[in-house]
């Protein structure tokens, strides 16, 4: 009787624990997700994004002072792979959505350099900012990108660059502005990014770049598909 | 050796069976677990094509060419809470990104009714159609989503409309990158599939029963544990 009670009041105790320090294990579950690193000073900043939006508009600020407080300084975009919305011009392209923004926030045209390529994902994202790094072997990058997909983003660029020349690209990760990234639990959002970040890093951990590309259909392919799938109503 | 470690061994040797036999039908069990997730069916003659909000490069397109082609005269869009970007006007919003697309493939403005309820999520979406469908008892409505994504929406669409969700029927849309025969080969794929598995997981205990049903199970399992440890404890302890 007395060990039933004692081991009662052990999960009594257990439970109590979980339930008053959730925050500080739910914080922990995301550490893996993020790179965190010191600031570093350097020349050129890299922004990724989708035809949806860049990484929100803290990013389009930050970088838009970053970029003003010292002449010379650089901001590089990454293309992505554009949707049909954007090949219909139904919406801006990345690249003309961050330009017509920081263009607003005072940053010279000049300053804005988009690296084409039309990358598919990551990886082949991580392969253009290298080819460019290449280019320019005494260059410095701080690579801008959503706060629980920055260590996958590090753990992409150490895979596809190598060491020297990965140690070129800092990463600079920023939280999503619809919710605190200390307490993302409480947002439907910020739940979905951690899922996500997880999918995605332990996709990257077990399988790396895949050789094939994932097929992506042109406009007129997609309404050629759909024309043969749904024909004519009866 | 004592009852407790054979029956360790067995447990263990049945684990290890089991997850040999799943390696070795991988090959099967992978498309299937894409396959269940799509429950779309061939579209029906209907009063109106509605779209659940999310990829326009594939839905909004979807119900262009099912109007185009005749299934339906009308498309029913949601609006959706502005996010802190759209609110900024950084980007539109995601509805009104629909309604373009919509238009680009054809479909007359008047022919595109925007229901006006701020939606979140799926669920909201569905809570919109039925909201709208209160006045048009006789409507039949085809529902278009990506097609991993038709599972969860049959759930929410049962639910939500019980008797009436028989009146719908489910579109898939195909989703670039994620075909059933090989979704485990690229991330977006793989990121879809089991996000999908992993969010009606969510949506049974959030929206339905399954929070309660696993608590019951759960306190089930522990009582019959611990009433076996007891038994077992009993048998093998040494008779005077």
């Amino acid at each position: 009787m007395r060990a039933i009670r004692v081991k009662l009041s052990v999960a009594a105790l257990a439970t109590l624990l979980v339930v008053a320090g959730h925050g500080p294990v739910l914080r922990m579950l995301t550490w893996p997700l993020v790179d965190e690193q010191p600031p570093h000073e350097a020349a050129i900043r890299c922004l990724q994004g989708s035809e949806y939006g860049a990484e929100g508009d803290p990013t389009l600020d930050e970088s838009a002072q970053w970029c003003r407080e010292v002449p010379g300084r650089q901001i590089l975009l990454l293309q992505p792979w554009p949707h049909r919305v954007v090949e219909r011009q139904i919406v801006p392209s990345f690249e003309q959505m961050v330009r017509r923004e920081l263009t607003a926030r005072g940053v010279s045209n000049a300053a804005i350099v988009t690296l084409r390529g039309k990358a598919r994902d990551e990886w082949e994202e991580a392969h253009l900012l290298g080819s460019w790094l290449q280019q320019n072997p005494a260059a410095e990058v701080v690579l801008v990108c959503d706060r629980f997909h920055s260590g996958r983003m590090r753990y992409i660029f150490d895979s596809v660059l190598g060491r020297p020349l990965a140690a070129q690209v800092r990463i600079r990760p920023m939280a999503d502005p619809d919710y605190d990234p200390a307490y993302w639990w409480r947002s439907r959002k910020g739940v979905k990014d951690v899922m996500y970040g997880w999918l995605g890093l332990a996709y990257a951990w077990g399988a790396g770049q895949q050789p094939g590309t994932p097929p992506h259909w042109t406009f007129a392919e997609y309404q050629s598909l759909l024309t043969e799938t749904y024909g004519k109503a009866r | 050796m004592s009852r407790r470690r054979i029956g360790c061994l067995a447990g263990l040797g049945l684990a290890v069976c089991l997850l040999l036999a799943a390696v070795s039908a991988r090959g099967r069990l992978l498309p299937a677990a894409a396959a269940w997730l799509d429950v779309g069916q061939p579209p029906q003659p209907a009063d109106a094509v509605f779209v659940l909000l999310g990829d326009p490069d594939t839905r909004s397109m979807t119900a262009a060419a099912l109007v185009r082609a005749g299934w339906a005269p009308r498309v029913l869009l949601n609006t959706l809470a502005p996010t802190e970007q759209e609110k900024k006007g950084l980007v539109l919003p995601g509805h009104e990104v629909h309604r373009r697309m919509l238009l680009h493939c054809g479909v007359p403005a008047r022919d595109i009714v925007l229901l006006d309820n701020q939606v979140r999520t799926t669920y909201d979406e569905v809570l919109g159609l039925a909201a709208y469908l209160v006045s048009r008892p006789d409507w039949r409505v085809l529902v278009v989503t990506d097609g991993p994504h038709t599972r969860r929406s049959q759930w929410i669409l049962r639910r939500v409309l019980g008797d009436r969700a028989s009146q719908t029927s489910l579109i898939s849309a195909a989703v670039d990158g994620c075909r059933a025969d090989s979704w485990w080969q690229s991330e977006s794929g793989v990121s879809f599939v089991v996000s999908e598995y992993l969010k009606l997981g969510f949506y049974a205990v959030r929206y339905g029963t399954a929070g309660y049903v696993g608590a019951a199970v759960g306190v089930v399992l522990v009582l019959a544990w611990w009433a076996c440890r007891r038994r077992w404890r009993r048998c093998s302890a040494p008779s005077p």
